[in-house]
């Protein structure tokens, strides 16, 4: 991974970088994908397994009952919005130019 | 009246609480004080809850209570990374610093309910990523037995705790040995349990298919109280399954196993002599010892290293300073974003959310993701076809003694590889312990180690068993 790579992937993570943090991020990132390319090794039986652990996931879900009071945690939800206005939360610009 | 909060423990206090010896105010306050001569220089609270001796006042006057559970009355401590309504809750983050929880975790609900008082937040690496609790961002925990050696971690504020006796029990969680190997580190039981057992609700996801959270106790008996009481299925948390009905055993408890090709290399020698030692206590209490294969188990850091970025960088995500969460001053909207995210995530943290969004970024999500998933499942088969053969497997939990502060912070690497031991039984969901195992002397320190013992999905009460027959073994009958 080269510095281009990590600036690309922190663009997509949304995490800020100075040039410096790059840096220093690309020696522990490329040392870390050294250690875990150790399962190329891993010989061809384990092909496939992958699908076949994904297969083997059941999704649960239950059913929408039992259903609370709309507004009862509202005013303690708003009280840790950093920017908020009467009931909403506040964002910032959202359609507007291009970055 | 000075309670001995060295020679106390969960299962002591319940006894003396419900005979009227002490009340929960009374040991409340011994912690309370302790805690606050202590705390300073260990580090062990990020906060002491001001409600607390009330909260104790409040059990002491509830008389049913007390006929109900075994922990009425009982002080706890609780990992920064469970929610308690009305509580900050930081995760040991910057991006939390200012987080007040909006409702209690399930494992929180249950432990009110059972009469518990939580005393205070553990301090813990950044959103439980690292092996020391350095990557706390509000300052190291130094271990009880040596404050120039780190106490483990994640959880090495709930572990510190309990050796320090600055209190008799703590939550933690466990995601690739934050409780067990904290535990080990600082001569304490640590348990994780069976993927599933314990509701995650509340607990702030680290990687969700991996996330326990387990009790952090002086003994094997303690550790059986606060997990009978926090386990059990929750609608509120999908992947939490009750125990399925006991099974007769088709064969005693008798027959234990032991990966000998995994642990040659990469282990202190003292270490290993100890574990020996170990083994040699198992024998004489009557188990059998067999030498097992677990090929696939020198993929197990690489395959843990690889998904649990993976999640994580996923579930991290939600932290975006707009809904809560301290936000960074910025002009747009990405800005707000890269900005609260940049400054809020320590550097492990954004390490392993880079390390986990090349992992699942295209091209890349087959060779890494996919085949590590498949890895995965084939050490969970590895291991289930030992357990046809033996009882429990057993390893030490870490490969070294605790290490010093700063010794291992600046080479991610050395960090992960402390996990060695310990990752299996998260990737396996099964349940595994540790539990003290002796001493080492490293600069005339007295340094804890830790046994580490896995067992099948809901074996949990088989571990007990043997761990309480080892521990007994040791140390002779605890209070």
């Amino acid at each position: 991974m080269d510095t281009e790579e990590i600036r690309k992937l922190s663009a997509l993570a949304r995490l800020a970088m100075t040039d410096d943090e790059l840096k220093s991020l690309s020696k522990d990132l490329n040392s870390i994908l050294e250690y875990i390319s150790a399962i190329k090794s891993a010989s061809l039986e384990f092909e496939g397994q992958g699908t076949e652990a994904v297969r083997e996931r059941v999704n649960i879900f239950r059913d929408d009952n039992d259903r609370e009071e709309p507004g009862i945690h509202t005013e303690m939800l708003l009280e840790g919005v950093p920017e908020r206005d009467r009931d909403w939360v506040k964002v910032k610009k959202i359609i507007g130019e291009r970055d | 009246m000075g309670i001995d909060l060295e020679g106390m423990t969960i299962a002591h206090s319940g006894e003396l609480l419900r005979k009227k010896k002490i009340s929960s105010v009374e040991l409340t306050q011994a912690y309370l004080e302790k805690t606050e001569a202590q705390n300073k220089t260990l580090n062990v609270y990020l906060e002491v809850f001001s409600d607390a001796l009330q909260e104790a006042r409040a059990r002491d006057i509830d008389t049913d209570g007390q006929r109900l559970s075994p922990l009425h009355g009982i002080p706890l401590a609780i990992k920064d990374n469970i929610l308690i309504r009305g509580k900050q809750c930081s995760a040991a983050s910057q991006i939390l610093s200012n987080y007040t929880a909006a409702y209690d975790a399930t494992v929180i609900g249950k432990l009110r309910e059972a009469g518990a008082v939580f005393l205070g937040r553990t301090n813990m690496d950044e959103f439980a990523m690292g092996g020391s609790t350095e990557h706390s961002r509000f300052g190291s925990t130094k271990n009880p037995h040596d404050p120039e050696r780190v106490p483990g971690g994640s959880s090495g504020g709930s572990a510190a705790a309990v050796a320090a006796h600055l209190a008799p029990g703590a939550l933690g969680s466990d995601t690739g040995g934050s409780v067990r190997q904290p535990a080990a580190f600082s001569g304490v039981v640590g348990l994780k349990p069976t993927y599933g057992a314990v509701s995650r609700y509340g607990l702030i996801a680290m990687a969700s298919s991996f996330d326990q959270i387990g009790p952090i106790t002086k003994t094997v008996s303690d550790a059986r109280i606060i997990y009978d009481v926090i386990r059990g299925s929750d609608p509120r948390d999908s992947t939490s399954v009750s125990a399925p009905p006991k099974k007769e055993h088709a064969r005693e408890n008798r027959t234990l196993g032991v990966p000998e090709q995994f642990l040659t290399e990469g282990v202190d020698q003292d270490v290993l002599d100890n574990f020996n030692t170990s083994i040699g206590v198992l024998k004489n209490l009557g188990y059998t010892i067999r030498p097992i294969e677990l090929p696939s188990l020198k993929y197990a850091l690489p395959v843990y290293y690889i998904v649990m970025p993976a999640e994580a960088s996923s579930n991290l995500s939600r932290f975006d300073a707009v809904r809560y969460g301290s936000a960074a001053p910025s002009r747009t909207l990405l800005e707000h974003y890269e900005h609260s995210r940049g400054r809020g995530f320590g550097a492990e943290v954004r390490r392993r959310i880079l390390l986990g969004t090349y992992i699942l970024s295209a091209g890349y999500y087959d060779a890494y993701y996919t085949k590590a998933e498949g890895l995965r499942r084939h050490i969970r088969i590895d291991f289930e076809n030992v357990y046809k053969e033996v009882d429990a497997v057993l390893m030490p939990t870490s490969p070294t003694p605790a290490f010093k502060l700063g010794e291992k912070s600046h080479d991610p690497v050395q960090m992960y590889l402390s996990d060695i031991f310990t990752v299996a039984a998260n990737l396996t969901g099964h349940p595994a312990i540790s539990i003290p195992s002796g001493t080492v002397v490293r600069e005339e320190k007295v340094l804890p180690l830790g046994l580490q013992m896995m067992g099948p999905a809901w074996s949990e009460e088989k571990l007990f068993e043997i761990g309480e027959r080892f521990e007994f073994a040791l140390h002779g009958e605890r209070a």
